[in-house]
């Protein structure tokens, strides 16, 4: 059967992320249409932040397809700083929001200035 | 009353972000090339000329004999971003794409760009617009289109004698 050839050719795609950054986190948002929470996996380990997963796959043999119901994976290595055990994920709508909260001595303050 | 000066965010360094993007950037260089050797198809970013010419969202096109599933990535849209229209055999999905950076962030990297979009499929079969179904999930939809009654795989009773 062709899909046994498909499997073994599989090849892991890279989600689109954009990446932006506030007084107190990063954020990250991926693209993963068609994932749903069972086939994700968010790891964090040693800095290195890791997005794995694959998606649910369409019954049937298309007739025509622009995009392989496949696997995809990306690292990110994390700048020092973040409160590790803070990270959060959310799936929403095919996209996952990664919040990675930076630690306080990270955070930008309001420095007093003493008078005499 | 002392005097006080906040650190604004375009000032604050971010003192190691630097060595994240270049990181990001180097496996996506080393992935890409991975990714090229088993498929050119790989991951292209979408570029304005790819959006002008109606080829985003991206699908796959199931025949499933009695009517067509349309499978599309719509990644971050709501049933309010985009419109579905069926003219004879051709269909148009249209909308808009917003992925806006939100209030109080920098963007450091973006792939996922907001714009509007427009893309048309023709049927190779003649189909029956009123009998159209869509349904949004995880980002994917899925556009069911029934084929019109003349075209419609028929079994033939066999009589023997």
């Amino acid at each position: 059967m062709s899909t046994h050839i498909q499997r073994a050719n599989e090849r892991t795609s890279l989600p689109r992320t954009d990446v932006f950054e506030s007084r107190e986190e990063l954020l990250l948002l991926v693209d993963l249409p068609g994932v749903t929470k069972n086939g994700l996996k968010v790891e964090f380990d040693k800095g290195h932040l890791r997005i794995e997963g694959h998606r649910a796959r369409t019954e049937g043999e298309p007739v025509s397809a622009e995009f392989e119901e496949d696997k995809f994976a990306r690292s990110f290595r994390v700048p020092q700083g973040i409160e590790a055990d803070k990270i959060s994920a959310e799936l929403a709508a095919g996209v996952l929001r990664l919040r990675l909260p930076k630690a306080e001595s990270q955070k930008p303050r309001q420095i007093a200035i003493q008078t005499n | 009353m002392p005097l006080g000066f906040s650190l604004h965010q375009e000032e604050f360094m971010w003192t190691n972000f630097g060595d994240f993007n270049r990181t990001v950037a180097l496996l996506d260089q080393v992935r890409s090339q991975m990714d090229r050797s088993f498929d050119d198809f790989a991951w292209t970013p979408v570029r304005e000329g790819d959006r002008a010419t109606g080829s985003w969202p991206l699908m796959r096109v199931y025949d499933r004999g009695e009517h067509f599933d349309l499978v599309v990535e719509v990644p971050g849209l709501t049933e309010k971003d985009f419109q579905i229209t069926i003219v004879g055999e051709a269909l148009t999905i249209q909308g808009e794409r917003k992925t806006d950076a939100p209030a109080g962030y920098v963007a450091h990297r973006r792939e996922r760009p907001a714009f509007s979009f427009s893309r048309s499929v023709s049927f190779p079969e003649k189909v029956d617009g009123e009998k159209t179904s869509a349904r949004l999930r995880e980002g994917v939809l899925t556009v069911t289109v029934a084929k019109a009654e003349e075209v419609k795989p028929r079994s033939i009773a066999v009589s023997v004698g």
